[in-house]
C-alpha cells in the first residue's frame, strides 16, 4: 500500500512543525523518517494514522485523501495498519496474551482457539515463547517492544508504523529489534514506516530514508545517497557532530 | 491613571480568560456525556465490560455505602432525638430520618462517598492509559476508547448509583431504628408504622433518580478529566484532584436544582 504524503503542513499556534511535507512512501519497501528531536517526525505519524488534522495539505492512500474521511471510512483504512508506539503502549490491565489478542477479539469472529493459536504464533515471529500469562508490567523494554510488535501484525496488517522502535535499550536488543522489522516486512511484504534515531540501525533497515528539518524533507533517498551526501545538515546528523548548522534549541 | 485602567483591563482580562476556561471545560463534558450515551446505541455491546464496571462501581462500593449509611442513620436520629424532646415528639424521629435520608442524604452522601472512590480511579486510569498511549493504540486498532471506555463507566454509574443508595437508605434507617428503638427506649412497632405513614413512595423514586443523575455526573467528569489529561504523572494527579473537586461540587449544585423541580 503506498502512501503518499502532499503538501502537509501544521501549526500549533504560532509554532509551524510541518511546512509543506511531499514525501511518498513506497509499497512494500522500509522508510525510515530521521531528524532532530521535535523536527516534526511524531506530528508527521500522527497525521498518518489520523491522531492530528492537518492544517493544508492531505495523505493519498489508493488516490484518496485520508485527511478528509469521515470517522467510518478511516476505520475502515486504519484496519491495514498496525502502530508500534515508542513506549509499546500495551494494555496495563490486560495479559500479554490478551494484548495481542485484543484486534483479533474485536475485529474477527474467530473462536478463542484459533485466537489462541494466532497469538501464540505471532508471538513466536517476534522471539517470545510461554508468556501469554504475564502482565506488561513484568517484562523488560525490550520484551514490551516485542509484544508491541506482535499486536501490531495480529491482523496482517499492510502498513506498519514503528515509532522509535530502538529508543532506550541496549544496542544488542536494538539490533534484535531491527532484524525482528527487516524479517517482519520481508514475510509480510509490508509498507513500513520507521521513525528513527539510530543511524547505524537506520542504515541496516531502511530502503528508503526521508530527513526532516525545519517541517520539511531535506533529503530523500537510499542508503547511499544518505552516505555520499554533501548536504552540510544530513552530514551533521549522520556524523553526531554538535557543530553546524543544526542548533539544538535550549 | 493609565496604571488603574491597565490594572482594571488586567482583571477583566483574568477573569474572561477564567470564564471562558470554565464553558469550555463544561461544554467538553457535556460532549463526553453525549458522545458517551450515543455510543451505547452503537454496535458492538461489550457486555462483559459493564459487568466489570458495574462490579467496580457497585458491589466493591457497598461496604463503604454500608457503613456510611449505618453512622448517618444512627447519628442522626441521635442528633434529632435531642430536639424532639424538648416538645415530646420522638415519634417523629422515625419518620424525619426515613425522609431525609430517602431525599436527601441518601443520594448526596452515597454520591460524596463514590466520586471519592469511583470518580478519583476512572480519571487516574484513562488519565494514566492517555499519557502512555494506550488510548491512541485503540483508536488505531479502529476501536473507538470512547465507546470501549467511557461508555460502560457512565451506563454502569448511571444504574448501580441508584442500587447504592437504595442500601444507603434501608441500612440508615437500619441504624436509626436500633438507635432510637435499642438505645433511646422508644416503640419499636410505632418507628415502623409512623415511618412507613409519613414517607411516600415518591419521595424514595425521587431520590432515586437524584442518585441516577449524580452517577452520570461522578464518572462523566472522572471520565473526561482522564481522557484528556496531559502532561505525565502530574497531568495524571491533577486529573484526579480535579475529578473528584467538580463532580463533588456539581453533585451538589445539581441536588439543589432537582429538588428545587422535582419535589
Amino acid at each position: 500500500m503506498q502512501i503518499e504524503i502532499k503538501k502537509l503542513k501544521k501549526s500549533f499556534g504560532s509554532n509551524l512543525v510541518l511546512d509543506g511535507i511531499d514525501l511518498t512512501i513506497e509499497e512494500g519497501k522500509t522508510t525510515v523518517i530521521v531528524g532532530q528531536s521535535g523536527c516534526g517526525k511524531s506530528v508527521l505519524i500522527k497525521h498518518i494514522i489520523g491522531l492530528l488534522k492537518p492544517d493544508e495539505g492531505g495523505i493519498y492512500v489508493k488516490n484518496v485523501d485520508i485527511t478528509k474521511l469521515n470517522h467510518k471510512n478511516f476505520s475502515n483504512i486504519l484496519r491495514d495498519f498496525g502502530v508500534l508506539f515508542q513506549s509499546a503502549a500495551l494494555f496495563d490491565s490486560m495479559t500479554v496474551g490478551e494484548n495481542v489478542a485484543f484486534p483479533l477479539v474485536e475485529h474477527t469472529d474467530f473462536p478463542p482457539e484459533k485466537i489462541n493459536g494466532i497469538v501464540r504464533e505471532k508471538l513466536a515471529i517476534v522471539g517470545l515463547k510461554g508468556v501469554e500469562q504475564l502482565y506488561p508490567a513484568e517484562l523488560s523494554g525490550g520484551m514490551r517492544k516485542r509484544v508491541g510488535l506482535a499486536r501490531a501484525i495480529a491482523l496482517d496488517p499492510k502498513v506498519l508504523i514503528f515509532d522509535e522502535p530502538t529508543t532506550g535499550l541496549d544496542p544488542v536488543m536494538s539490533d534484535t529489534i531491527d532484524n525482528l522489522i527487516m524479517n517482519t516486512q520481508k514475510h509480510l511484504s509490508v509498507t513500513s514506516i520507521v521513525i528513527s534515531h539510530d543511524i547505524p540501525g537506520t542504515f541496516k533497515i531502511a530502503h528508503r530514508i526521508a530527513m526532516l528539518y525545519k517541517g520539511k524533507v531535506v533529503l530523500y533517498g537510499g542508503s547511499d545517497d544518505f552516505k555520499n551526501t554533501k548536504d552540510p545538515i544530513v552530514r551533521q546528523f549522520l556524523e553526531r557532530r554538535a557543530e553546524g548548522p543544526l542548533q539544538v534549541e535550549v | 491613571m493609565n496604571k488603574i485602567n491597565g490594572s482594571f483591563i488586567g482583571i477583566f482580562e483574568y477573569t474572561g480568560r477564567k470564564v471562558t476556561t470554565f464553558l469550555e471545560e463544561l461544554g467538553g463534558i457535556f460532549t463526553t456525556f453525549i458522545q458517551s450515551i450515543a455510543l451505547f446505541f452503537v454496535p458492538p455491546l461489550r457486555y462483559k465490560l459493564f459487568l466489570k464496571q458495574m462490579e467496580f462501581i457497585g458491589v466493591e462500593s457497598s461496604f463503604i455505602v454500608l457503613l456510611t449509611g449505618a453512622f448517618t442513620g444512627m447519628v442522626f436520629a441521635l442528633q434529632t432525638s435531642y430536639a424532639f424532646r424538648l416538645f415530646g415528639a420522638e415519634n417523629l424521629i422515625g419518620p424525619s430520618v426515613a425522609l431525609s435520608l430517602a431525599r436527601e442524604l441518601g443520594p448526596v452522601l452515597t454520591a460524596l462517598m463514590v466520586t471519592g472512590r469511583v470518580g478519583s480511579a476512572m480519571a487516574a486510569e484513562l488519565g494514566t492509559m492517555k499519557v502512555t498511549e494506550q488510548i491512541d493504540a485503540m483508536y488505531t486498532m479502529s476501536i473507538s476508547p470512547m465507546q470501549y471506555l467511557v461508555t460502560p463507566r457512565v451506563i454502569s454509574s448511571m444504574l448501580m448509583l441508584p442500587m447504592l443508595t437504595v442500601l444507603f437508605d434501608f441500612v440508615g434507617i437500619l441504624g436509626s431504628y436500633f438507635m432510637a428503638v435499642a438505645l433511646l427506649g422508644l416503640n419499636g412497632h410505632r418507628f415502623i408504622n409512623d415511618t412507613i405513614y409519613m414517607v411516600d413512595l415518591k419521595d424514595l423514586y425521587i431520590g432515586l433518580l437524584k442518585a441516577g443523575v449524580f452517577g452520570i455526573i461522578i464518572s462523566v467528569v472522572g471520565c473526561h478529566k482522564g481522557y484528556f489529561a496531559e502532561k505525565g504523572a502530574e497531568g495524571v494527579g491533577k486529573a484526579a484532584t480535579q475529578a473528584v473537586v467538580f463532580a463533588s461540587v456539581s453533585i451538589l449544585i445539581a441536588d439543589y436544582f432537582l429538588t428545587a423541580m422535582l419535589f
